[in-house]
């Protein structure tokens, strides 16, 4: 089975053919993939509406794999450590990507975030693959993340929102403790080696084009339709 | 072996690096404050 995708971003079980396969890198702590994920949403949508299918997946990447599950501190201080600015400035920053992420109708929550690490996310996006949910699980994490102020780097934590979208707790917790699927993480990595891909979000098409960043809509119909001539 | 990519797109899109995301510039005068 394949999974489509729609203008929300839920999974579609069906099977496609001569679709246009996009693979995503991202991580779940960074703001530009949400934003990124909504507007490659709008021109999947465009697409499909011309009689375009998608195959879509998600691939790891971890932006800071030092971080600590349990940080110590707010979203200012991380940032304010990592960039070397002033904390007002760093605030006015996050100001202005709530403002922008506000226009793709997201609600960050900057104040609430928690910061952590994120690899156990990851696996749990790969747990989610298996069972056909990667991009509900998706969403669910960034939105957690971003939105709600909820933890995504503790299993407990994670298990719950895995469930929330209707995966098995139990088993959840068990491909989590077991890491069944940190080996599947790290070979995203290595493939986004491989391409050269050293900052997210990051599209590749059809495994021939690729799209850095959380670039326009128009960028992505564009891309979508030129892969979809050429096969 | 990993054919290498056909770049599309604008070259200045947002991304996240090294840990650290391309926030948007504040205004000087919210930096001010």
């Amino acid at each position: 089975m394949t999974s489509g995708i729609g203008p929300a971003g839920n999974d579609v079980a069906h099977v496609v053919s001569n679709s246009v396969r996009v693979d995503i890198w991202s991580d779940i702590a960074c703001p530009w993939c949400f934003v990124g994920k909504r507007r490659f949403e709008t021109a999947a949508a465009q697409f499909a509406e011309g009689g375009g299918s998608l195959e879509v997946e998600y691939h790891s990447f971890e932006l800071a794999p030092d971080t600590p599950v349990d940080f110590e501190g707010t979203e200012v201080d991380f940032l304010v450590g990592h960039k070397r600015m002033p904390a007002a400035q760093v605030e006015s920053m996050l100001g202005q990507m709530t403002q922008l992420a506000s226009t793709e109708g997201l609600s960050y929550d900057f104040d609430a975030l928690q910061h952590t690490n994120t690899v156990k996310a990851h696996e749990l996006l790969h747990y989610a693959k298996s069972q056909g949910r990667q991009l509900d699980m998706k969403e669910r994490l960034l939105s957690a993340y971003f939105e709600q102020g909820r933890h995504v780097g503790r299993i407990d934590d994670l298990a719950d929102l895995a469930e929330e979208i209707g995966l098995d707790r139990a088993e959840v917790v068990e491909a989590l403790k077991s890491e069944q699927f940190r080996a599947d993480v790290q070979a995203d990595k290595d493939q986004a080696i491989a391409y050269g891909i050293s900052g997210v979000p990051f599209f590749v098409i059809n495994g021939k084009y690729g799209v850095s960043g959380a670039q326009d809509p128009s960028v992505f119909v564009d891309v979508l339709q030129k892969a979809a001539s050429d096969s | 072996m990993t054919d290498p990519l056909e770049m599309v797109g604008a070259d200045a899109a947002p991304v996240c690096e090294d840990g650290v995301c391309e926030l948007p510039e504040a205004d000087a005068s919210d930096a001010e404050d």
